[in-house]
């Protein structure tokens, strides 16, 4: 299994509101408007959004990793969210969303980074934990473990 | 947004263990089309067998009907008959064989090949089947009434027909196909002489004129597989039982190297035989029934005084290694059999000259040792030595393979002792037909059936022909479980993704997945298009051979895939298609 560290700088904000699935994909990837790895951020958007048509990307739990492998970014980027309230993904309450892009070349990073996000939100305690956080770095440190 | 139209199917803890187990031995069995190919080659082999048992014992029915005996041999059935009937029955037997050619004419093949030959060197491993089974019939006809041929043509025939079948039934690619087909060839040759190596050879050698592991390998799994299943039914012993051969000093080899020479220095003379007999009956311009009937007249006025003639010569071979009697009687009897094999073959029946060519190889070797005999009475020769190597040394120069002539030397008569003689007098006769521009016995055949178009037809075949289609094609939309699960019904380490309206999209490989097989959440959360490679090297219809290998050596895969100019997926080519196809090329090809 590759090891994977998520990006020192990963923008977290914590109690999100937004209307629907597309308004809080487009709310936390505005969060990366400005990250020097997106190259697109139009077109880093509208690919995370088709990719959500194909096969929406849920965790269950209330966890969705909206993600796309595009040409948009150079490098991987991440940005990760809470909601106030859950917001429906189809019909699927969501409260965390962990978003991210990957170039389309760097498919055994994009593995390893979707293994570890699925491994770690799949303990219950870390869940919690990450809904519990107070502040962005106690969320970014219960995220990233140890 | 819409959730997903199915909620993907989770892989069950049996179905990913499944998985593993499929890693772990693509990991350490690289089983790839050529070893399938090997197990395809088996069951032609069996096919084979079988078709070629049942023609021989079709064959020996007729045979008793028509003579109205059970003898041990073609030869005594006929000694037993009135002088009238030795005529009438080649004779009737031509007639209907000429009849069955004359009817079957309208078959005559268009888009499929009609000679097994020119299936695997020409065309596209597409042997037609009513055509094949017309000359089948017919030289069923012509062995059964005494004919004066071999049986090998039919057999290969028939076989090779086995062979087609499966490969189209299979929709097999085109260079598979003709795999097969070479297989089907060989795996006749072996049954009708109980000869699994020569089998192999005789395909490698003369159709295919490659020894490359590639196609060498079936053919000698489906000669062999074809023996062990003749041998079953037939017996294990040798076809040709020869008396104990000695040496008794290297000085010998001189004499086995001018008996090679002077088999070479005959060889012409047979072909040249065979091809006026061909012409006498050309000139006559008679339709196929009685062209055949004479044919058969010939064979039975000869029969009336020397009815050794009659049959494949097989009798004759045998008579010729165990005590031939005067040197006299046996030079009329290689005259006699000369011109009946000459008056068969040129009538056009269908069949063979193999042990013909055997026979008149051990009769002309035969009567060089009584020579050789008596110039050098001191030396001790022993004529029947030189029977037994004449054999090979005739063969290999009429069918200008010498490690075929060799092989088969050796497994017709399982004598190990003749080897070396064996070899040096193949290759005389061999090298002196060469130097003399003998056209060998089947590389005639072929020129006849267009040796130029051979060329010209393999060097503008194109990628496109080999393409096979892809039935593990992947659409993007594929989740995690369901890519993993592909993989355990396919053999290939990549496989294609496609969408909806056919167009190619890129590959998943096994490499990338296998370390998270073990994460079952992962299903929900990736599909195909995730982790697919979108840029892959492919291959374009209109590629040449050579450009297809280049990139396969370039992309260092086993498989890749084919796609239109619009880039629509057509399916793909496997490298060992591309190498099965350059490894039966033909010789006359690569210029």
């Amino acid at each position: 299994m590759l090891a994977c560290t998520l990006p020192s700088d990963t923008p977290v904000t914590l109690g999100l509101a937004a209307p629907s699935e597309t308004a809080l994909i487009e709310e936390v990837a505005a969060t990366l408007a400005g990250h020097p790895a997106v190259s697109d951020h139009r077109r880093f958007v509208h690919a995370v959004l088709e990719r959500q048509k194909e096969n929406p990307p849920l965790l269950g739990n209330g966890v969705a990793l909206p993600h796309a492998r595009t040409p948009a970014v150079k490098e991987i980027v991440f940005a990760a969210a809470r909601c106030a309230e859950p917001v429906l993904f189809g019909e699927t309450p969501v409260r965390l969303v962990f978003l991210f892009g990957v170039p389309p070349h760097r498919i055994a990073e994009y593995l390893a980074m979707t293994a570890f996000l699925a491994r770690r939100l799949r303990d219950p305690a870390v869940l919690q934990a990450l809904l519990d956080a107070p502040d962005e770095a106690s969320f970014r440190q219960h995220l990233q473990g140890s | 947004m819409s959730l997903p139209a199915g909620t993907p199917a989770e892989l069950g803890t049996s179905t990913r263990r499944l998985v593993r187990l499929r890693i772990w031995l693509a990991e350490r069995l690289r089983v790839g089309d050529s070893q399938l190919t090997l197990l395809w080659a088996a069951l032609v082999g069996l096919a084979g067998a079988w078709t070629s048992i049942g023609f021989k014992e079709a064959t020996e029915w007729l045979h008793a009907l028509l003579t109205g005996g059970h003898a041990e041999s073609y030869v005594e059935s006929f000694k037993g008959l009135p002088d009238w009937k030795r005529i009438a029955v080649p004779a009737f037997g031509g007639l209907l064989a000429g009849t069955t050619l004359w009817l079957g004419s309208r078959y005559k093949a268009k888009a499929h090949s009609a000679d097994y030959m020119e299936a695997v060197v020409v065309g596209d491993g597409n042997l037609a089947v009513r055509v094949s089974l017309v000359k089948s019939v017919s030289a069923w006809f012509s062995s059964a009434s005494g004919a004066s041929i071999g049986r090998e043509g039919p057999l290969v025939q028939l076989s090779s027909l086995a062979a087609s079948l499966a490969g189209r039934w299979l929709s097999f690619p085109l260079a598979r196909k003709r795999q097969l087909v070479a297989c089907g060839a060989a795996a006749g040759i072996a049954s009708a002489y109980n000869a699994p190596i020569a089998g192999a050879f005789f395909v490698a050698e003369i159709v295919l004129g490659s020894m490359a592991m590639e196609a060498f390998g079936p053919l000698v799994i489906a000669s062999i597989v074809a023996t062990l299943v003749t041998r079953s039914f037939y017996g294990t012993e040798a076809i040709y039982p020869a008396p104990v051969f000695v040496m008794n000093s290297n000085a010998e080899l001189l004499a086995y190297l001018l008996l090679g020479l002077a088999s070479g220095l005959l060889v012409p003379v047979f072909l040249r035989l065979l091809k006026a007999g061909e012409a006498c009956f050309d000139l006559l311009r008679l339709p196929a029934p009685a062209r055949l009937m004479l044919g058969g007249l010939v064979v039975g006025g000869i029969a009336i005084f020397h009815p050794e003639v009659v049959g494949n010569g097989r009798a004759l071979v045998y008579s010729v290694l165990h005590g031939p009697g005067a040197w006299q009687l046996l030079a009329v009897a290689l005259v006699c059999k000369l011109l009946a094999t000459a008056a068969t073959f040129g009538s056009g029946a269908v069949g063979g000259v193999f042990t013909p060519t055997l026979f008149a190889g051990a009769a002309w070797g035969y009567l060089v040792g009584v020579a050789s005999a008596a110039l050098f009475p001191w030396a001790g020769l022993n004529p029947d030595y030189f029977a037994l190597v004449g054999m090979g040394a005739f063969l290999a120069a009429s069918t200008g393979a010498p490690v075929m002539a060799i092989i088969m030397l050796f497994e017709l008569t399982l004598n190990y002792q003749v080897l070396i003689p064996a070899v040096i007098a193949s290759g005389a006769g061999y090298y002196l037909c060469r130097s003399m521009g003998v056209r060998p016995l089947y590389g005639e055949a072929l020129e006849r059936k267009g040796a130029a178009a051979v060329a010209q037809h393999l060097a503008t075949l194109k990628v496109g022909e080999l393409v096979a289609k892809d039935s593990t094609c992947l659409p993007p939309q594929a989740s995690f479980g369901d890519v993993a699960k592909a993989f355990l019904q396919s053999r290939h380490d990549s496989l294609h993704v496609v969408d909806a309206s056919d167009r190619f999209l890129g590959i998943v490989s096994l490499h990338d997945i296998k370390p998270y097989l073990d994460q079952p959440e992962l299903e929900s959360l990736l599909i195909a298009r995730d982790v697919m490679h979108e840029e892959t090297p492919r291959l374009a219809p209109g590629h040449t051979m050579s450009e297809a290998l280049d990139l396969f050596s370039a992309a260092d895969v086993g498989r890749l895939p084919v796609t239109a100019p619009d880039g629509s997926f057509l399916g793909a080519v496997t490298r060992s298609d591309i190498l099965l196809f350059l490894a039966g090329k033909p010789r006359s090809a690569e210029a």
